[in-house]
Formats: C-alpha cells, structure tokens, sequence
C-alpha cells in the first residue's frame, strides 16, 4: 500500500482538508488582503505614472488659450477629449513681447469625425516644428527624426488601418510612427506639422467641415505654449501677459499639475491606509481565528506531544497551516486583483479622471512579489502566538482541559 | 531494570496551600511486568503515569528508563524517548479524527527520523489489535472499543520498552474490556513492560503486580 510520509506539512494539508469551513474563511480573508495590497499598489503605481507621464509632457510653463477655453484644454490633457477652438496667431508674437517669456511655441488643433470619412474621431495636434520645443524632443523619442509633410505620428490607443495609414476627411495619411503609451493625451492624439494641418483643414473643408469661421482670422492657433526664463515667477509672467494680451485664458501647468498631485496625493494616502488599516485587521482576524482554533485543538497537540512530539513539532504544524492557508489567499487575492485591475486599467483611468499609466512588467512583477510575501506572511506572523502558547502548555492539563 | 522512579513527588497549589498530588513515589518495573495501579479517583494515579511519560514535571525525584534520568534530557531528547521507549494509551478517546486509522497508527513513526516501513508495520499492528477492515476508515466510523485498539496500536507502532495505559478500559464494556485487557497480558511475554493504571479491579487480575495509591502515596500489593 503506498501512503506518503506524515511530515508536518502533511499533516497541516490534512487538518486544513478536513476543516473546509475554517480553512475557506482563512483564505478569504487573505485573499482579500492579497487583493487590496497588490491591486491598490498597482493602482498608486499607475497614478504616480501617469502624474509623471503629465509633467513631462506639460513641457511649457505656461498655456495660453482663447478666454472660456481653459476647461477644454485640461480636457485635452487629462482626458484626451477632442476639442478645438482657435484665435489669432498673433497672440503668439504678444506674449513673446512679455517680459520673462522664453520661448513661445503655437499649435493647431483640429478633431476628426466619428463618421465614414475618418478611421476614428482623434484630436489633432498640429506644431510648428521651427519653434516647438513641447511635442518634437517626445516624439524624438519613438520615432527619432521630425515628420515630413503628409506624415501622422499616432497615438498608442489609435487603432490603424491595416496598410498603416489612417484616413481622416476622406483622405489617407502615412503614420510614420505610433508612441508608445504615456496615460496623457498624447495617446489618443493624432501629430502633424503646420503644413499637413492645412492640407487636413482644406480636406475638412472638402466635406462640410468649416473648422474656421469667416469671422476667425487668417493664421490662426488653437494655443500658444510658454517657457519662461530663469529666475521668473510663473504667476507673475502669467498675470503679464493677461495685462498685454486680451480675450486670453492663461495656465500655469505647475498650478495644474499641483492640484492633480494634490487630488492624487489624498487619493494614494487613503488607498494606503485602506491598505494598512487591512493587513492589520487580517493579522487580528486570523490571530483571532488561530487562537481559539488552537484552544478548540489543545487535546489534539497533547495527544501529539504523548506520541513523542517536540514543542517545535507543534509550532511547526501550526505555522505551516497558516503558511498553507496564506499561500492560497495570496495566489488567489493577486490573481483576481490582476483579472480586476490590468484589463481594466482604461476604464479606471476615465473612472477616475486622472492620468493612470501601468507599469512595466518587471515592476508588476516586484510589487507582485511584495504583495504575495506579505500576504504569506500574515498567516505565520498571526498564529505563532497561539503555535508557542499551545507548545508551551502542560500536556497533562491540556488533555484534560480538552475532554 | 527496566523503569525505576524514586522518592517521586509532585506538588499541586489550591489557592494558597499546596498539596502532594504524588508523594515520595517509588516504583521498579522490569521488562517483562504487568504492573496495576489501583485507586480511587483523584488519588494520583494519571499524574504518576503522566510523571513517568514525561509529560509533566515533578517537584522532585527522580526517573529512570534503562538507566537514563529522563527529567535531565532536553525537550528534543526527552520527546525521542517518550516516542521511542514509551507507548502511551492515554484516559478517553485520543485518536485524532483528521486522520484515518492507518494514518493515526503509523503517525509516531514519522516524529523522528527511522528505518522502516511503517504503513506495512502499522498494518501489521492492525493485524494484532484485530481491525486490519478498518485501516482506511476514520475515527468517527468507529466504536469505543475498536478507538482504543487503534490507540494500543499506535503506541506499539515504534516497538517501546513499556506500554502505559491510563484507565484504557475506563469507558468500555465488560466485553470490550476482557478483550482489551488480554490484549495487554500479551506484551510483558515479549519484552514490553505494562504499567497500567485502573479503578476497576477485575483488570488486576491480568497484571503480576498490583500498587495502590491513596492520597498520592503508592504502595505495592501483595496479590
């Protein structure tokens, strides 16, 4: 007859087979545990990501739109909402007049139809590849040269046609290169220089789209981004340039960026607390749980101890039933958190209105690492109280208090 | 000699006053005895066996199994002993009902390391005690009677020098008993001492020694 050895952790396997009631519960509050650690710190990853991901493709210090337009530019940023709104592109050579200001640089913004004549509505963001100093040194990054006339650079969530090309007013443009993801607009953005933009306004013109009005002058812009020069106060330039220049609306991108962090910030502390707040009440939950499991049990370790047990045997089997049951709450808990959190991650994102880029895979892979050992660790850490209790009683008392 | 406990005591506290639970035991067993103890309920005879098992601490005395002082080994060492010496059937229903009876048979076997087959050993001892139908079966599926032979078993599975036995037919009846208590008469013949504590007095008659205990001082019988 082939039976296996009754090692200790044989014997846990058993205790906890032939308890499925007990054994369920303990799992499931690891389970939850694992599932908190692991999917809010995917979560806080993602957010601090994405905040990141923002400030660097902020890139000016200022931004400067028409005036009754600076909920829409946030849109863009934030969202990817595709928007446009134009005034004149003299306002570009005002601001530069300011005192303070650096660099200007403008941009075109245009938004393709949910309609036959376009593969998808996208916003269009068209630069001025003399003066940019915010979209060029990016996109440098993917794609390694500037784009030619004609050309697209596509967004990470842009789906594209087949030949590599996506079709905007009826028209098909090359996509030179598609960026990979950074949870800003960039990736639901459609990149073309001033020159394509036209060829694309005059496209739109050709089915119906009068982005332009007659009343709108010649030449212009959608926005106008700002660097300033060293040793300037933000705030001030901006208050300047409200002074010279009128019907404007003027963001200070670290004033945005700060209220995002600030609304992030109070977001990752409580999802931290939660986190904390539970790892503890898992530990008093199953400290509980093993404890009065335990009690219930002390005849079952005497009789271990009259059959020749060690005191460390006893820790042992009760410390490697933790560890069994915490092992199964960890796997399980990450597991469903990945189901939850990775396929989902756009959802949350939109849910949540702040920029959310997931992390790569090698990060995944030590956060989940981190969540698991904590996860089983949990189980040992709350039973080895009751494991040395139990060790340490009087054999003799312990039978009889058990009968 | 096999077992020789000396000017055994061990004291209990009632509140402030502390009494002898055991009083300047002395006991010598050899190999092949069967040695009852009698007594009446709360005279001491289960914590003398519980002494002599190791399982609790006297407040002086001393014990010795083939010439070593158990009281002086460490908890690892005093273990082996007890696992290796020491078959204990304890007072009451002790088999572990996690486990099939094979599997509670053949469970001290693993506490230290050793050479062997133990499921083949354990069914052996099965074969002995008289429940080989029962080795899969679990503790719930059984009758007192049949729970004790698989206890009995289990403490002969690492071959002990002495077999100890608190009341084992304390809750079983008298046919159950006779049967148990036959099954003990055999070992003394094959080298392993019985030490047996009892309040009923038909069971004496299986034994070649017979102690009686009163308020914890124990004093040989002559039969």
């Amino acid at each position: 007859m082939k039976q296996t050895p009754l090692t200790i952790q044989q014997l846990s396997i058993y205790n906890l087979k032939r308890r499925p009631f007990r054994t369920a519960c303990l799992i499931i509050v690891v389970a939850i545990l694992a599932f908190t650690l692991f999917g809010s710190s995917i979560l806080i990853i993602s957010l601090k990501n994405g905040m990141n991901n923002m400030e660097q493709r902020l890139g000016a210090d200022l931004m400067v739109v028409p005036s009754g337009y600076k909920s829409d530019i946030e849109g863009i940023l934030l969202s990817g909402e595709p928007s446009y709104f134009y005034f004149s592109g003299l306002v570009a050579q005002q601001i530069a007049q300011v005192e303070g200001v650096s660099q200007v640089t403008s941009q075109f913004f245009l938004s393709s139809l949910s309609a036959s004549c376009c593969s998808a509505q996208v916003q269009m963001v068209g630069f001025d590849p003399e003066t940019d100093f915010v979209i060029q040194p990016w996109i440098a990054k993917t794609y390694g040269s500037a784009i030619g006339d004609g050309q697209l650079i596509a967004g990470s969530d842009i789906v594209l046609e087949s030949n590599h090309t996506l079709k905007f007013f009826n028209h098909s443009y090359p996509v030179a290169a598609q960026l990979e993801k950074t949870a800003t607009d960039l990736d639901s953005s459609v990149f073309v220089n001033m020159n394509t933009m036209k060829s694309l306004l005059i496209a739109a013109r050709e089915v119906g789209m009068n982005f332009i009005s007659d009343t709108q002058p010649e030449g212009a812009i959608s926005s106008v981004l700002v660097k300033i020069n060293k040793g300037y106060d933000a705030e001030k330039v901006a208050r300047d340039i409200r002074a010279n220049v009128s019907d404007i609306d003027v963001i200070v991108s670290k004033d945005m960026v700060t209220g995002i962090s600030n609304h992030l910030d109070s977001l990752i502390a409580y999802i931290y607390a939660l986190a904390a707040v539970l790892w503890i009440l898992a530990a008093l939950v199953l400290g509980a749980v093993f404890s009065v499991t335990v009690h219930e049990r002390k005849k079952e370790f005497a009789v271990f101890r009259i059959l020749g047990a060690t005191r460390k045997k006893l820790v042992g089997i009760v410390l490697a039933e933790s560890f069994f049951a915490s092992v199964a709450g960890g796997i399980i808990g990450t597991t469903t958190a990945s189901v939850v959190v990775f396929p989902f991650s756009t959802y949350i994102g939109d849910k949540l209105q702040l920029p959310y880029l997931e992390p790569k895979a090698g990060v995944i892979l030590g956060v989940l690492t981190l969540s698991l050992l904590l996860s089983f660790a949990v189980g040992p850490l709350a039973s080895i109280y009751s494991a040395t209790k139990i060790s340490g009683a009087e054999t003799y008392l312990s039978m009889r208090e058990g009968e | 000699m096999l077992l020789e406990v000396k000017d055994l005591v061990k004291e209990y506290k009632r509140g402030d006053t502390s009494f002898p639970a055991v009083n300047n035991a002395n006991l010598s067993v050899s190999h092949n005895d069967f040695v009852s103890v009698i007594g009446r309920s709360g005279s001491g005879k289960s914590t003398l066996l519980n002494l002599i098992a190791g399982l609790l601490k006297p407040t002086s005395g001393s014990i010795e199994i083939e010439g070593r002082d158990i009281l002086s080994l460490n908890d690892e060492y005093a273990s082996f002993y007890r696992n290796s010496k020491i078959g204990y059937v304890p007072q009451g229903q002790s088999v572990l009902a996690n486990l099939t009876v094979l599997d509670n048979v053949r469970l001290p076997f693993y506490f230290f390391k050793r050479e062997g087959d133990a499921v083949k050993k354990a069914l052996s001892l099965l074969e002995q005690v008289g429940i080989p139908h029962l080795a899969q079966s679990y503790p719930k599926q059984l009758s007192g009677g049949e729970l004790r032979r698989v206890s009995i078993a289990r403490a002969l599975i690492n071959d002990p020098t002495i077999l100890i036995g608190d009341e084992p037919t304390g809750d079983l009846d008298a046919q159950t008993t006779a049967e148990i208590m036959k099954l003990f008469s055999q070992f003394p013949s094959k080298r392993t001492a019985v030490l047996m504590v009892t309040h009923e007095l038909d069971t004496v008659d299986y034994g070649n020694r017979i102690f009686k205990m009163d308020s914890g001082i124990l004093a040989e019988q002559i039969k």
